[in-house]
């Protein structure tokens, strides 16, 4: 190996490592059959799941804690990670969902109160790899690559990559598995307004964030919490006035018990039964209710710089966006009295949905940020407003 | 709302501190949106060194001055019918208010485009804004607009700290500054009532020490408002953000911080009802539990340059299109052609912004940063970790011997002491450099240098990682110290080894860059912007190339003597090249201008000007094309041109040039030596090595002489000796021994730029100087065709330089300076390359100069590019160039003319007669005046 020459003169004293030389220690492994070494960090175990990568350069604690990522090791497309200590505001749930994290670099952040990203990624017992050149793996995924990954450790093995591009094949797959049930209240639990109420709502909990509980709170909704697989009479029983279907990991195309559910909760509402509002899975379960289809992206959106466009205002917001699948413009959507009411600008994705009656309404994206902007927010004004009246 | 038919488009006028070649950036795009969307674009600029005032890119150019008498006769012969007053920076916006000001506009039915008048009104009043965003709750620094001293300092006493007094309506912190103490406070508030043009002053609480924070905000007229870039400076409040290391995207703040502040700044350009491009500037308090509003420019600005740059989001033509009435999410992507222009950047690097300051050729300029911008020009470096983009920004910069090794041996470091390391690292052109030092030799941490500076630790703990990496260097393998972004030329110093040798080891080894592609979207979406950055990472797909490529090296940071000229001349050279059907590869690494905009060129390099990355962007162009790429260094200024020899070295072919011709002109002795065989007359002198032989060669030669080293860029260097005490000052200072004195001759000056095909020469046009030689050409009024000489002596000029290009074996253009008494020519100094002269004589010919001289330098004839050999005619106009000058600006610099140049821009006018000409280049330069600045 070519190497920096040594001469007497500029010869220093052996210090330790230098963190930007990196010794590769583990590695990533794609069921494609690509493999790419790197160093380990956080929690020295291996992971598998879903390669996704999220364009936000900022927001780790979030993301890490959003349930949407169960089952995913989250690509960081942003190269420098963990610069800022995370404080416990940033905490979307009350524990690490992600499988991972890919890194181009780790960084320790400077002293100070909060945890590091590293600290988290410990503590919650899951790797990080660093040093990957994160670019050239997002431009893998997006030019189609089969997402189901492996990262460990490479140790003595000398065909680590081999085994480890085998494991990822034998893997389950990301839609096989009923990730909602792992992350969703086992119980029902209140979560009162904050200030004054103005009306109560049920939130059916497929995998909440923090963020949108406390955008919803702050306006004045007092949220029952009901379990994923909730009946349609449990949430009947709670009296709201506004139903909340929460966003949430996984392939809503599998979930046909609460798919019938959302359906009886739907029907209800055009019949004049408490309004819906479906935010990104609930989207999705709203419009499988309907009989229209989901597919999974090509190249999901992950990150905080969509622009989507509200096709009744021409209002235009950036967002926050999340979400591996999408719901599927179609005429089952016609014949369900279904309008688009949201695309996104860039792919013309359906990012929302009106029910002609006016009482049930769904966006993909996350009017609540985090991370990300809020810029649409008022998707909640206008939910509650509608409960009111 | 219907479209204009005729737009009037205001430049910025002549390049000073604070408003450089971002503004022709702007324009330019601006021009081309406006035009391709069918709409006349009438230009008014008094600066002819400028894309803009072309007719290609302008439309109906008017070069003259920025006066509102001016502007108002334009108005009343072009007779637009709507104004574009935000491109042109703060004095463009000044001169549209003006104009609406004295119902110029409404009485010629001119309609203003985009931001309104009112909302420039609203962000420029600070009393008005400060109400504006109070109202809207977001928080400003506690002030009190005042009028006079009095109540200035009544204001101050109740406040009871440290303030900042900005005067209002002048451009780049004119005449403000920071006061500690009430007597401080005193002085201050009344030079800043002096200075602003309404008598108008904004006192402050200073926010000394909290970070700042810069979003680059578009809005259009359906309200649709995205932060196309947060950026984050590195110095934290107290420094000029043009004076300010600027890092982007934001790197240290947390995510919720980050959001509400984009919020805010969203907020007050909706409430402002800005249509256009804005920038937003906001200070956090270090905890990022706190922060302040400090100023919104309602128009593109430097920053949005370095933004647009620093994304690969076009700001400025999506601003013009904006103000057509174009809704931004009906507008195509600008970087991947599917989707809509309405989304965010998301980046999938780091930009490093350094400023580039002018005090190398003021030595005794005050060197201390305030809130008064000093620098005259930046650079921008892209990689995908900050410390290798802040590695190669310092390349970049071009500091002259300062790499990331350098340490000033005046500074003592060994025997400082702690306590005044306050005053060691207070803001100045030095500090990062310092900061380093001290990290190198141990003698601070960076805890400390973060406690005493105000920089976020997260800065200076990146510092400390890479003197931590420079330190285990040696003996480590180079590819690590390549990936941690250290320069070749650093390595060999660390290692002892000459430069050469580590490019050696890496073409050995195939230890090269990958070129990453400026898509925007940090790999989302398929993107084809032809915008690249080196990074030792791993390769990217490839882009198509078309043909045989041709590289036009740039010429970096605007300094002074080396300006906006020398991009121009980089931009109609690959505008030229791109004709020829050859792909036009531009490399450069300044986000200002025109050159560095993707859509200029068939690739562009965003790289430093050293040879390391030149030669690497060769390689990779004969790797991507399969030919070794024709290089160009004729229209980079000096900058490009310093890399011949190198080049050479490498076996590197220069277009219509070779390194042995640079070295005939720029060796002063056997320059002397090509004259004597030429015939020609050149000055009598000769070469002196130590104070004696100076001594005696004036003793030969008699007062006055003029003395210069070898390699001079802008008279860097040159001194005028008239008098035994001015020698005596010289020796004084330090000499780069040896120095070639002259004898000073007497006469007439003249500026004569030649085209040479090898066979044929032409020259297009000659500038005589008015002023006496001595004065360096580029600070003299100087005017085209020369008034003072018969035609006859002009075409003796003429001959002179075309034989030298003949003897010099050139194709392409070369630049000759001569002083003609009575018939005889003396030649001074010969340039085989471009020079600041080219756009002055394209403007005054209505020529490409560039597109002949360019082509030459590849092959063809000059029967071939359309000039007859010999002295062109007359043209019909007189061009009369003025300088213009920023030094007003930078305290303890002496603004007397001499061999220096001292002048950061110029104008120009252009009229049937001299006398015309020349009252017209005085009122635009009277118009850039210290003292009407701002109006």
């Amino acid at each position: 190996m070519t190497a920096v020459p040594r001469t007497e003169r500029t010869t220093p004293p052996a210090t330790e490592r230098p963190a930007s030389f990196l010794f590769p220690d583990g590695l990533l492994a794609l069921e494609g059959g690509s493999v790419r070494r790197g160093r380990l960090r956080g929690a020295a175990v291996p992971a598998e799941g879903d390669l996704i990568f999220t364009t936000a350069a900022t927001g780790w604690g979030e993301i890490l804690t959003d349930p949407s990522y169960a089952g995913q090791i989250v690509v960081l497309t942003h190269p420098m990670a963990g610069s800022y200590r995370i404080s416990g505001d940033e905490m979307e749930s009350s524990r690490v969902h992600a499988r991972a994290l890919v890194v181009t670099r780790l960084i320790t952040p400077p002293a100070g109160p909060g945890r590091s990203l590293e600290e988290m990624l410990t503590e919650a017992g899951i790797p990080a790899l660093e040093g990957i050149d994160t670019r050239a793996l997002t431009l893998e995924l997006r030019g189609g690559a089969a997402r189901r990954a492996v990262i460990r450790g490479v140790a003595a093995d000398a065909d680590a990559g081999l085994k480890a591009v085998e494991e990822a094949r034998s893997s389950a797959t990301w839609e096989s598995v009923d990730h909602v049930a792992g992350v969703s209240t086992p119980c029902p639990w209140v979560m009162p307004a904050i200030g004054e109420r103005r009306a109560r709502a049920v939130l059916v909990d497929y995998g909440v964030k923090g963020s949108l509980l406390r955008a919803l709170a702050t306006r004045g909704l007092e949220l029952t919490v009901l379990p994923h697989d909730a009946s349609a009479d449990d949430v009947a029983a709670a009296e709201p006035e506004l139903v909340i279907l929460s966003p949430g990991p996984g392939d809503p195309a599998r979930m046909a018990s609460q798919i019938a559910t959302v359906a009886q909760l739907a029907t209800r509402a055009i019949g004049g039964g408490p309004r819906i509002l479906g935010i990104c899975l609930g989207h999705q379960l709203l419009a499988l209710a309907a009989g229209a289809r989901t597919q999974r992206l090509a190249v999901g959106h992950h990150g905080g710089n969509h622009a989507v466009l509200e096709l009744s205002s021409g209002r235009v917001d950036i967002g926050a966006h999340n979400h591996e699948v999408t719901v599927l413009d179609g005429p089952e959507l016609i014949a369900a009295d279904y309008a688009v009411s949201h695309r996104d600008l860039n792919d013309g994705t359906v990012e929302g949905l009106a029910h002609a009656s006016g009482r049930i309404a769904s966006v993909q994206f996350h009017p609540e940020g985090a991370p990300g902007p809020i810029d649409a927010a008022r998707v909640f004004d206008v939910a509650l407003a509608g409960a009111i009246s | 709302m219907t479209a204009p038919r005729r737009v009037l488009v205001i430049g910025s006028g002549p390049i000073v501190i604070g408003q450089a070649a971002e503004f022709d950036y702007a324009g330019v795009q601006a021009c081309l949106a406006l035009r391709g969307e069918g709409v006349e674009t009438v230009l008014v600029n008094s600066n002819p060194a400028t894309v803009m005032t072309d007719p290609d890119v302008g439309g109906t150019v008017v070069i003259g001055p920025l006066t509102v008498e001016h502007l108002t006769a334009v108005i009343e012969e072009h007779r637009p019918d709507a104004l574009l007053p935000t491109l042109g920076g703060q004095t463009g916006l000044n001169l549209a208010v003006a104009l609406d000001d004295a119902g110029v506009l409404e009485r010629s039915g001119v309609r203003v485009l985009g931001t309104p008048l009112a909302a420039v009104r609203a962000a420029e009043d600070r009393g008005g804004f400060r109400a504006l965003v109070t109202g809207i709750g977001e928080p400003v620094p506690e002030s009190a607009v005042v009028e006079t001293v009095e109540d200035g300092l009544r204001f101050v006493e109740h406040l009871g700290g440290p303030v900042v007094v900005r005067p209002a309506f002048t451009l780049g912190g004119g005449g403000g500054g920071f006061a500690a103490t009430l007597a401080e406070a005193r002085e201050r508030i009344a030079h800043g009532l002096k200075a602003s043009p309404i008598g108008q002053v904004l006192v402050e609480r200073s926010l000394l020490g909290w970070y700042e924070i810069e979003f680059e905000v578009l809005r259009d007229a359906a309200d649709t408002t995205i932060a196309i870039c947060g950026m984050e400076n590195l110095d934290p409040m107290g420094v000029h953000t043009g004076d300010s290391i600027v890092v982007a995207p934001i790197q240290t703040l947390p995510d919720p911080v980050v959001q509400r502040l984009r919020r805010c700044a969203l907020k007050i350009v909706r409430v402002l009802r800005l249509e256009g491009g804005c920038n937003v500037q906001l200070a956090v308090r270090p905890d990022g539990d706190d922060y302040r509003v400090i100023e919104v420019n309602p128009r593109v600005s430097r920053s949005s340059a370095l933004a647009s740059k620093a994304t690969g989001y076009p700001i400025a033509r999506v601003a013009a299109l904006v103000a057509l009435g174009k809704r931004l999410d009906e507008l195509p992507n600008p970087a991947t052609g599917i989707g809509s222009a309405a989304f965010e950047p998301a980046v999938d690097y780091v930009v490093v912004k350094l400023p580039r300051w002018p005090f190398d050729k003021f030595p005794a300029a005050d060197r201390s940063l305030g809130i008064q911008m000093k620098a005259t020009g930046e650079a921008m470096a892209i990689d995908r970790e900050f410390g290798p983009a802040l590695l190669k920004a310092i390349r970049s910069v071009e500091p002259r011997g300062r790499g990331w090794l350098w340490e000033d041996p005046a500074w003592g470091l060994s025997h400082r002491a702690q306590e005044d390391l306050d005053a060691f690292l207070a803001p100045s052109d030095t500090r990062l450099w310092r900061m380093v030092a001290l990290l190198r030799h141990g003698w601070a941490d960076a805890s400390a240098l973060s406690s005493i500076t105000g920089i976020a630790p997260w800065f200076t703990e990146r510092l400390a990682e890479l003197v931590e990496t420079e330190r285990g260097l040696v003996g480590r393998p180079l590819l690590d110290a390549k990936r941690a972004g250290f320069g070749d030329a650093t390595v060999a110093e660390i290692a002892g080894v000459p430069p050469v040798a580590i490019r050696r080891a890496r073409v050995r080894a195939g230890i090269a860059p990958a070129y990453r592609r400026v898509d925007t979207c940090a790999g989302e979406f398929p993107a084809e912007t032809p915008y690249f950055y080196s990074s030792y990472a791993d390769e990217e797909v490839a882009p198509l190339a078309n043909g045989r490529s041709v590289i036009v090296v740039g010429s970096g940071p605007i300094r002074i003597g080396q300006g906006i000229e020398f991009d121009y001349c980089s931009v109609r050279a690959a505008w030229a090249i791109r004709a020829m059907g050859l792909d036009a590869v531009v490399i450069n690494n300044n986000p200002e201008t025109v050159s560095t905009d993707y859509d200029a060129c068939s690739r562009l390099y965003f790289e430093p000007l050293d040879i390391e990355s030149v030669l690497d962007v060769i390689d990779h162009e004969r790797a991507l094309t399969g030919e070794p790429p024709h290089v160009v260094l004729t229209f980079g200024g000096q900058t490009a041109i310093d890399l011949a020899k190198e080049l050479a070295y490498a076996d590197v072919p220069i277009a219509g040039l070779t390194a042995e011709a640079i070295e005939l002109t720029e060796d002063r002795e056997r320059f002397a030596g090509l004259l004597d065989e030429l015939g020609i007359a050149g000055p009598r002198g000769q070469l002196a090595a130590t104070p004696e032989e100076l001594r005696a060669a004036i003793a030969e030669i008699g007062l006055p002489v003029i003395v210069r080293p070898s390699w001079v860029i802008g008279g860097r260097g040159i001194a005028v000796l008239r008098s035994d005490a001015d020698v005596a000052s010289l020796l004084a200072t330090e000499i780069g021994w040896p120095l070639r004195v002259d004898e000073m001759v007497e006469g007439i000056e003249l500026d004569v730029d030649a085209i040479c095909d090898g066979v044929d020469w032409c020259v297009p046009g000659i500038l005589e100087q008015l002023d006496a030689p001595g004065v360096h050409s580029g600070d003299s009024v100087a005017v085209l065709p020369p008034q003072r000489l018969s035609r006859h002596v002009q075409e003796r000029a003429a001959a002179v330089a075309g034989r030298i290009a003949l003897a010099l074996g050139l194709r392409g253009i070369l630049n000759v300076q001569m002083i003609v008494s009575g018939e005889r020519v003396t030649v001074i100094e010969a340039n085989p390359r471009a020079s600041r002269t080219v756009p002055i004589v394209a403007k005054a010919l209505g020529r490409d100069v560039v597109a002949a001289a360019v082509r030459c330098a590849l092959g063809a004839s000059l029967a071939e590019v359309g000039w007859q050999p010999g002295l062109a005619p007359d043209a019909a106009l007189v061009a009369v160039k003025a300088p213009v000058g920023s030094l007003w600006r930078l305290p303890g610099v002496d603004a007397g003319l001499g061999p220096e140049m001292r002048s950061t821009g110029e104008v120009l006018g252009l009229a049937p007669s001299y006398p015309e000409a020349s009252a017209l280049a005085l009122a635009a330069a009277a118009a850039h005046a210290p003292a009407a600045e701002s109006g």
